[in-house]
């Protein structure tokens, strides 16, 4: 009796000790993140300010760059790590490592973004960093869980980062914001935790690969699984900032540090997808509860998040508006089926990424300079700001669909995955979600071009003084801008990555 | 070296352009002159291609190349391709493409204001223009189609009058909005041509089997998957002028139609097809869509007016000879009553708008709605008379809308003003501007000799024709279009004697000094444009011989394919 449960608990701590190479990138970023705590003690006090923060971005920098390398070595050695691991709460796929790497990428642009923010003192301290790597490695582990609990502790991980990085600012505007954001993310939680457990009692088991899992859904009455499963996405749903779980957006886009917002409107979101996504290869016995469910929130979201944008004057809030948007976007093309949603996601999920990260970096470069976020008072500044104006236009027309930019290729990919579903199918909701969508993206392209509009074509109230901008700072928003060109006109270059990924799930 | 000359057409300007931006901003001389360059080069690079090529072979030039392709795992393979091609359809229209650029290039000459911006942009809308017109893969003339708009809402709302913001972002939302039912029907028309060659060396088909049969068959019996096809997305399978062996219809789409798909209660295939219709409407435009246009002329200044009037409509009426009538064959013929109808709105509608303007641009404009309400017309009508009729409508109005915008050009260049009311008796202080404009207003109002004449007379024979050979137009609506001609009579010869007749009256005295005759680079616009409308007019077999080439087979396989459909439907 005794040697077997020893026998079981050895089982289990190889099990362990066997993961181990799964959540490498997370284990680095965690030793990464105690050196920064242990090195912000020992500092304290000894160095200059300007000192401490620059030794303490260079360890965050450090962190991230060894949790790419380690990714890249878990792409190396894809074959010998095992599939499953921590018995079975986490699922490596080549396309989890694909999406980490870019997580770490765009934490190193976050972490560019509050370089150039005159933030020394925000970045002196400790917390900046260590919240930042904490999304990263909540976010690193959701895209691998394939159990609810793995899901609901990354969720965990990543929102209180989130709050915490909201509210570090220390003004009153950011504190109630991160406290909106808190209370939100609490009842969002809540409401998922409560749908685990429920779905747990219908089928016995927390973990969505197993068969019984959605075996014990189907057998309970079709409303009720409904509502469970809406509250168990509620928790996915809240990262994704989808309708109706998206009312913090706008409040914490305008209030929290940039730079910051910057790495959680993207991160946690393709994170949270990723997860969904992961997810959809299995729901195929529910898709007639499913569909419906995924349509009225993308619909929702492009909706309300295009609408509100219309009306929206503060850049940081029209931002925050049109990511809400976006996520409807890619959310809508999990209702194909898994191989084929896989490319549209994934391209959309990258372009939405860069291009997200690049009107960030440049509505910061212009909005810190003019010391202004209210889009009405940029009025004729694409005079002063050319190189700025029009590197800003490539990413906000990408991100409306315009041709010739990448952005525009990505919704164009969706659409068509969708038509074809539509054809084998006939389902009409899928043929209203593509009239539906492609409707929404006239509607953003009002407010999305009402910034070029307003930088190149209004007048300016006053002359402008020319003021050379810093070309060092553009360096990284042109090579984004550049990506976002090139993969309009090649796109079988990120299908030649992809596939690189693609190790079978 | 003719192996890329159609290429040159869209990438030289596209170079220019950047050399443009390279050359410091002050060499203001050297972006005239490059401007002017690009858009000569499209005129003669296409007026080479018209001489040196055989009309009757169908096509003249084209290139092929791979874009890039995408793999949709069960859905197959989409494969897009550099396609370009020049043909019967096009050429005529790239000509004019590159004749008003010339002219509005040399209208430019004057623009000092932001200079290298202006012709930076004038070059990249040039370069999506010249694009637009050879593209035959749908996603790239769709990115040309949709790309051009960013350079002319800069340029109505950078360089364009006081509405210009309110202007210029209409501009772009009505023709976006239209672009984007075309997108609609693209994604829909994705998975049904399959492109052979790419098919047969992915599943390891023999010579004798890549045929389109052998795939159906296979399809059908489960032998091939749908995930191993290469689809492809050109028009020319769906074209006649082109019969290319390579793509092919695959069954049981949407294209095929041997399965009928109905959305509320009518086809799907008739759904894409006024999707469509709409899209292109709108860039036509034709009346109930046309309410950006008199906005967007009057805001933008006189070059873009040209450009703009005299192509960017045209792309309306050139995609649907393109692209809808083709692939959509019998619910062109559904609907011909229709589209016949809102083309005699627009002749009526836009010809009594123009009776009561008072702004000389805005009058314009209007007479621009009523003579596109012309090619309506005659493309409803599906009679050889009518379809040639429209074509040349088409390009007639180019020549003759760029002449008019010049005109009002050259009055708002020197005083400022446009109102009709405002001048009287020009004649007398401008004689050779006199001349030339009423060679303009008597080309617009049809006059025999003139290119308006042909093509208007040959669009109402057809209307005529239409009842008693395919019964598709009443008599009526060719009796009510010719109404038409005599309002445009009307409202071109008031204007005429209003403002160029009679005693001299300029509502300011001042303007006495600033009214002077053509400069030579004016009398350098509109001489040309006043000679090809002469030489089109006296001689319209020298676009007719190169138009019936495509546009005869066209009709012939609209009716042949809509019986075909109608038929496989069984549809009354």
């Amino acid at each position: 009796m005794e040697t077997e449960q020893i026998d079981i608990l050895n089982q289990k701590l190889q099990s362990v000790l066997d993961g181990f190479s799964v959540i490498m990138p997370e284990f680095v970023l965690v030793i990464g993140l105690a050196f920064i705590l242990v090195a912000d003690l020992i500092l304290q006090n000894r160095k200059s300010e300007k000192q401490r923060a620059k030794l303490l971005m260079t360890y965050h920098f450090i962190a991230l760059l060894a949790a790419l390398v380690a990714s890249y070595i878990q792409f190396r050695d894809f074959a010998e790590i095992q599939n499953q691991s921590f018995n079975g709460f986490l699922l490596v796929s080549g396309e989890a490592i694909f999406l980490r790497s870019l997580f770490y990428l765009t934490g190193i642009i976050s972490l560019l973004m509050f370089q150039r923010k005159n933030a020394a003192k925000l970045l002196a301290g400790s917390e900046v960093h260590i919240f930042s790597l904490g999304i990263l490695i909540g976010a690193g582990i959701l895209v691998m869980s394939s159990n609810l609990l793995s899901i609901f502790l990354s969720i965990e991980l990543m929102s209180i980062s989130a709050y915490a990085l909201t509210g570090i600012l220390k003004r009153g505007e950011s504190a109630r914001s991160a406290l909106r954001y808190f209370i939100f993310g609490s009842v969002a939680t809540a409401i998922m935790l409560y749908g685990m457990s429920f779905l747990y009692g219908f089928s016995g088991t927390l973990n969505w690969q197993n068969a019984d899992f959605w075996t014990g859904i189907q057998s309970v009455p079709f409303y009720s699984a409904g509502i469970v499963l809406l509250m168990f996405f509620g928790g996915l749903l809240f990262k994704i900032s989808a309708v109706p779980f998206h009312v913090w957006v706008p409040v914490v886009y305008r209030n929290a540090a940039w730079p910051s917002v910057a790495l959680f409107s993207v991160v946690p979101k393709l994170a949270a997808l990723m997860a969904l996504w992961l997810i959809s290869s299995r729901w195929i016995s529910m898709e007639n509860l499913v569909i419906p469910m995924l349509v009225i929130v993308s619909a929702g979201s492009m909706l309300i998040g295009n609408f509100s944008a219309l009306r929206e004057n503060n850049i940081k809030g029209l931002l925050g508006w049109s990511s809400i948007a976006q996520a409807g976007f890619i959310l809508i093309t999990l209702v194909a089926p898994i191989e084929s949603s896989r490319f549209p996601f994934f391209f959309y999920s990258t372009i939405f990424l860069t291009m997200n990260l690049g009107a960030f970096w440049l509505v910061q470069s212009i909005g810190e300079a003019e010391q202004t976020y209210d889009v009405n008072k940029w009025a004729g500044l694409g005079k002063k700001y050319t190189f700025e104006g029009v590197l800003l236009i490539v990413f906000l027309l990408s991100l409306a669909g315009v041709p010739p930019f990448a952005g525009f290729t990505a919704k164009l990919l969706v659409f068509t995955t969708l038509f074809e579903v539509y054809s084998i199918g006939n389902s009409p909701w899928i043929l209203f979600i593509i009239v539906f969508g492609i409707l929404n993206t006239a509607i953003a392209i009002f407010y999305y071009l009402r910034i070029p509009y307003i930088l190149f074509i209004k007048e300016a109230e006053s002359e402008p003084n020319s003021i050379k901008s810093n070309w060092r700072t553009m360096i990284t928003p042109t090579i984004m801008g550049i990506v976002i060109l090139i993969l309009f006109f090649k796109p079988d270059l990120l299908s030649i990555v992809l596939n690189s990924f693609n190790f079978g799930l | 070296m003719k192996q890329f000359l159609l290429s040159s057409i869209i990438f030289l300007p596209l170079i220019l352009a950047a050399v443009v931006l390279i050359l410091p901003a002050k060499n203001q001389a050297a972006q005239r002159i490059l401007a002017l360059l690009g858009s000569l080069w499209i005129l003669i690079a296409s007026l080479y291609i018209w001489i040196t090529s055989d009309t009757q072979s169908g096509i003249y030039l084209h290139e092929l190349a791979p874009w890039f392709s995408i793999e949709l795992s069960s859905l197959g393979t989409l494969k897009f391709d550099y396609f370009i091609l020049a043909d019967g359809l096009n050429l005529p229209l790239l000509l004019l493409t590159g004749i008003s650029l010339t002219a509005g290039a040399l209208a430019s000459w004057k623009v000092r204001e932001k200079s290298k911006a202006y012709f930076a942009l004038y070059l990249l809308l040039a370069a999506s223009i010249a694009g637009c017109f050879l593209s035959m893969d749908f996603l790239l003339f769709f990115l040309f189609f949709e790309f051009m708009l960013l350079p002319m809402y800069f340029l109505v709302g950078i360089w364009g009058g006081p509405r210009r913001s309110y202007a210029s972002i209409k501009f772009f939302l009505y023709t976006l909005f239209g672009s984007l039912l075309i997108l609609i029907v693209m994604v829909a028309m994705y998975g049904n041509v399959v492109d052979l060659d790419a098919s047969a060396s992915k599943i390891g088909l023999s010579e004798r089997q890549s045929n389109i049969e052998y795939i159906n068959e296979g399809i059908a019996s489960g032998n091939i998957l749908k995930r191993d096809l290469v689809f492809s997305n050109h028009f020319v399978s769906l074209h006649t002028t082109f019969n290319e062996q390579s793509t092919q219809v695959l069954a049981g789409g949407m294209l095929d139609g041997s399965i009928e798909n109905t959305f509320m209660g009518r086809p799907l295939r008739y759904w894409a097809f006024l999707l469509l219709l709409i899209g292109f409407l709108i860039k036509l435009p034709a009346v109930p869509f046309h309410t950006w246009l008199p906005d967007a002329h009057v805001e933008a200044s006189t070059p873009i007016s040209v450009v703009l009037a005299a192509i960017l409509l045209k792309i309306g009426g050139y995609g649907l000879l393109r692209i809808v009538y083709p692939a959509f064959p019998d619910a062109a013929l559904h609907y011909a009553w229709w589209v016949g109808l809102l083309g005699v709105i627009a002749i009526i509608y836009g010809a009594m708008n123009a009776l009561a303007q008072k702004d000389l641009k805005k009058l314009v404009a209007y007479s621009s709605i009523s003579h596109m309400g012309f090619v309506l017309l005659g493309l409803a009508s599906f009679t050889s008379e009518g379809l040639n009729g429209a074509y040349y409508q088409l390009f007639s109005h180019g020549l003759i809308s760029a002449m008019l915008f010049v005109v009002a050009g050259v009055i708002y260049d020197r005083t400022h003003d446009r109102m009709i009311q405002n001048y009287a008796g020009l004649a007398t202080i401008m004689p050779k501007f006199a001349v030339l404009a009423s060679v303009a207003f008597f080309a617009s109002l049809g006059l025999p000799g003139f290119s308006g004449f042909i093509a208007e007379i040959m669009v109402l024979l057809g209307a005529f024709h239409s009842d008693s050979v395919n019964s598709l137009i009443p008599i009526w609506m060719a009796i009510v279009a010719a109404l038409g001609l005599i309002l445009a009579a009307a409202y071109c010869l008031w204007t005429l004697q209003r403002m160029f007749f009679g005693q001299v009256f300029l509502r300011k005295e001042i303007w006495r000094l600033e009214m002077v005759d053509l400069s030579s680079r004016e009398m350098l616009i509109l001489v040309p444009l006043a000679v090809l409308t002469l030489v089109f007019g006296i001689f319209p077999s020298l676009l007719l011989s190169v138009t019936e080439g495509a546009i005869e087979p066209l009709i012939q396989q609209v009716f042949d394919n809509a019986a075909m459909f109608n038929a496989k439907l069984g549809r009354q």
